[in-house]
């Protein structure tokens, strides 16, 4: 529990707050290079700011503020480009560099990119990656109930027996065991991170089954989050995929509302985002009442206010990299076996929202053509 | 004319408001039992409260606090179990009164749990409606009014949201005289093209109000009217504290209306208008008229978003909402014919000061005895119905119901009936 005080501390992010300048020493993502191939402009909301992104007649972009007194003159931003990508960046010149991670410059894979406005506050969404057990039941239990009537049984109701998060220095590695597992699975050993402040690392690093996942969390005010899905598929060997699915990123919008205005609690985001939602706009953290199991939580926002007051100290904070050395390829923990992949690669990939992506199909049909057992799903 | 202070004291309804004790001393509906038939949960906002009623795998029903106690997640979305129901984030289990009673990642013999409690709140069964007490436990029988509980009714209720404050709809109940403009001469004038007159419109001669065992019993003489009529003889009641009770006993039909009015928060007002109909012995009913209960929306405003004056509740609801969200009672002026609703306020204040005192207040029962079978006054042939079954219904709220068509086809077979009796076919 936080005090009320406390909580609009670690929430708002909008221009003068603390948490805001935190985050603003962060590139954050605002669109696709192949978005702007098709548009010059594009109005980005980010961390409470009305920006207008355009693309200029040297290739290069420019993002100012969409509205400026008269006689004055906007403030602009640094943009810049990334495993197709194009990133912001809100804070304090020199801009530090973009973290070249694994996944984003990866050769060779196929790369989509889901987005979605989330209408709740940045870190509610945060903190439910830092939160090993939910999985056991808003997509295990939770899941079962809504699909009771056809009988659904998923991996994810697997019981966690031990959970563990280590700071590491990008972030924090996430661990668990579940019934039946030892600390010699890679959902132990490996673990997944949380790259600090707000992506979420969740991958697989099977040679038949090898993708990169990021949850990018961006705050376009202090009660909506822009929410990226970005995924990198690696070809397995013996898969050859055309050209058109490498050469960009395929970007789509994912629904997160059905028709009648309720959530999609058939899919796995579907859930996340009504537990999300369903805090509230901003979630009141002066009623809550935190467990054993919530100490990954505790964990990053501790880690939230100690980097705080490292900026506030006049220092760059974890994770911002200036030496071009340290940023070749970052090469964050990727679990190979997950139990909760246990059914299967295809079943996973349809209960997912990548399966709004327009070339969905594609990517399936591409991996298949592998025909690496592990993608077959039992029947 | 109240000051400032004093109608905030009237109308306000949330937790920890004077108002809101009073009126939490009392069983609210908060669904029909049929909207629960094919769902485990709904969300229900109730002075200002936000709450999920919910269905366990017993056949059971909770009303709890909406927001899990550990991270807040919406148990509207929970899980139901034989004994509670479980949060979906976590699998945190709750039983009826929010106590906490299983958290399954928590180490085994973790006591943290025990100290885990979420609200819960009492919930009955009546009539065909689910009812919450949010009061001070031991919670009072739910009463049986008779409208609730006659045998071999036909039920159907609406329900509105009214976007404003409870107050100004249980003052339209103290006020006979607005029927005569507000439903009568209105009405014609909205229909003047139409050349369309209503009994309504006739003009009140006299009013009277007296405070009875179960509320407040409101009379009207109308021109031409004497005082042996049923109006202002026998009269009809408003049920403290939030019940109009209005039927009628007259001609062939028991009819009983109660509209309950339910406070959302301060300034949304959960409406329901409840109708049972006791037909006459020997009608032919389809038996889902009698078990059923259906619930139906009718619209309070026409898609353009303009009021649906040609219906008698939307001309009340645009009284109600057009006098504000919650009504500015410091700058009213009340004459003569406000004084039914000046009584009530004083009977709100008076139990207001009961219930602070630790006293039930009026209208609370314990003793089942006295709750078999709470009968109200009934007028019969009320001038008001002169315009006869049908076109009151068809004028009514009542004809969005499903079953509206049912009941009319019913009620005019009652009356086929009675004329072949009185006037046997002649023969050719």
């Amino acid at each position: 529990m936080v005090t009320p005080q406390e909580n609009e501390l670690l929430t708002r992010i909008g221009p003068g707050t603390r948490m805001g300048a935190l985050l603003r020493r962060y590139w954050q993502p605002i669109g696709t290079l192949g978005e702007m191939l098709e548009k010059r402009t594009k109005r980005v909301r980010l961390l409470g700011e009305d920006l207008a992104l355009s693309r200029n007649d040297d290739g290069g972009y420019d993002l100012i503020e969409a509205s400026f007194p008269r006689g004055g003159s906007p403030a602009a931003y640094a943009v810049s480009e990334l495993g197709g990508l194009l990133w912001a960046y809100l804070g304090p010149l020199p801009a530090p560099l973009i973290p070249r991670l694994d996944g984003l410059v990866a050769e060779g894979t196929i790369r989509i990119l889901g987005s979605a406005v989330i209408p709740c506050n940045w870190l509610q969404i945060m903190e439910n990656s830092l939160d090993a057990v939910h999985t056991e039941w808003l997509h295990g239990h939770f899941f079962e109930f809504v699909k009771e009537s056809e009988g659904l049984k998923v991996s994810f109701t697997r019981r966690h027996m031990k959970i563990g998060f280590d700071e590491f220095e990008y972030g924090i590695v996430k661990r668990r065991v579940l019934e039946g597992q030892t600390e010699e699975d890679d959902d132990w050993k490996i673990g997944h991170p949380v790259v600090f402040p707000n992506i979420l690392a969740i991958g697989n690093a099977s040679p038949a089954w090898h993708e990169y996942r990021f949850q990018i969390r961006v705050p376009i005010d202090d009660t909506h989050t822009k929410h990226y899905w970005f995924g990198a598929f690696v070809m397995p060997e013996g898969a050859t995929a055309p050209a058109h699915l490498l050469d960009r990123v395929h970007e789509y919008e994912t629904p997160i509302f059905q028709p009648d205005g309720d959530f999609m609690l058939d899919s796995i985001h579907g859930q996340d985002i009504m537990a999300w939602v369903s805090q509230g706009a901003i979630a009141d953290r002066s009623r809550e009442s935190l467990g054993t199991t919530d100490r990954g939580i505790t964990m990053y926002r501790r880690m939230l206010l100690r980097e705080l007051k490292r900026i506030e100290d006049g220092h760059d904070p974890k994770n911002v990299i200036r030496n071009p050395e340290q940023n070749g390829v970052i090469v964050l923990p990727l679990e190979g076996t997950k139990a909760q992949r246990a059914d299967g690669f295809e079943t996973l990939f349809r209960r997912h929202q990548v399966r709004y992506s327009p070339i969905a199909e594609e990517i399936l049909e591409v991996l298949r053509s592998a025909r690496a057992p592990q993608l077959v799903s039992a029947p | 004319m109240l000051t400032a202070e004093q109608n905030e004291r009237l109308t306000r309804v949330g937790p920890g408001t004077p108002m809101g004790a009073l009126l939490r001393r009392y069983w609210m509906p908060v669904a029909t039992v049929g909207e629960m038939r094919d769902r485990w949960t709904k969300r229900v906002r109730l002075m200002g409260e936000d709450l999920v009623l919910f269905k366990d795998r017993s056949s059971n029903f909770g009303l709890i606090g909406e927001f899990c106690p550990h991270r807040r997640a919406s148990l509207a979305y929970g899980i139901p179990e034989a004994d509670g129901i479980r949060c979906p984030y976590h699998g945190w289990k709750f039983d009826g009164a929010g106590q906490c009673i299983d958290q399954p990642n928590e180490p085994d013999g973790s006591t943290f749990k025990d100290r885990i409690k979420n609200a819960g709140y009492p919930v009955s069964e009546m009539g065909g409606l689910l009812w919450g007490y949010l009061g001070p436990l031991p919670a009072p029988l739910v009463p049986r009014l008779d409208g609730f509980v006659a045998d071999r009714a036909i039920r159907h209720v609406g329900e509105a949201i009214v976007p404003c404050n409870w107050l100004q709809i249980m003052e339209n109940s103290l006020d006979p005289v607005h029927t005569e403009w507000l439903h009568g001469l209105l009405y014609e004038f909205i229909k003047e093209r139409d050349g369309v007159k209503v009994a309504i419109a006739r003009h009140h001669a006299k009013i009277g109000f007296d405070e009875f065992e179960y509320g407040i019993i409101k009379r009207r003489l109308m021109e031409g009217q004497s005082e042996d009529s049923d109006d202002w003889k026998v009269g009809h009641p408003v049920v403290f504290p939030n019940i109009l009770a209005v039927g009628s006993g007259g001609g062939l039909w028991q009819q009983y209306t109660f509209q309950i009015r339910v406070p959302v928060d301060d300034t949304h007002t959960r409406h329901y208008w409840y109708h049972a109909y006791v037909p006459p012995a020997g009608s032919v009913v389809a038996q889902h008229l009698l078990d059923d209960v259906p619930l139906y929306e009718p619209p309070i405003v026409a898609d353009d978003g303009s009021y649906l004056l040609e219906y008698i509740h939307g001309q009340d609801i645009m009284a109600w909402t057009t006098q504000g969200e919650i009504a500015d009672r410091s700058r009213e002026n009340l004459g003569s014919s406000d004084r039914g609703v000046t009584m009530y306020r004083k009977m709100l204040e008076r139990e207001m000061a009961v219930a602070e005192a630790g006293g039930d207040p009026k209208g609370v029962i314990r003793d089942p005895a006295r709750n078999e079978y709470i009968e109200l006054p009934l007028e019969r042939n009320k001038d008001m119905f002169g315009d006869g079954f049908e076109s009151l219904f068809r004028r009514h709220m009542s004809i969005f119901s499903p079953i509206a068509e049912e009941i009319i086809a019913v009620f005019a077979q009652a009356r086929e009936a009675r004329r072949e009796a009185r006037e046997p076919a002649s023969v050719a």
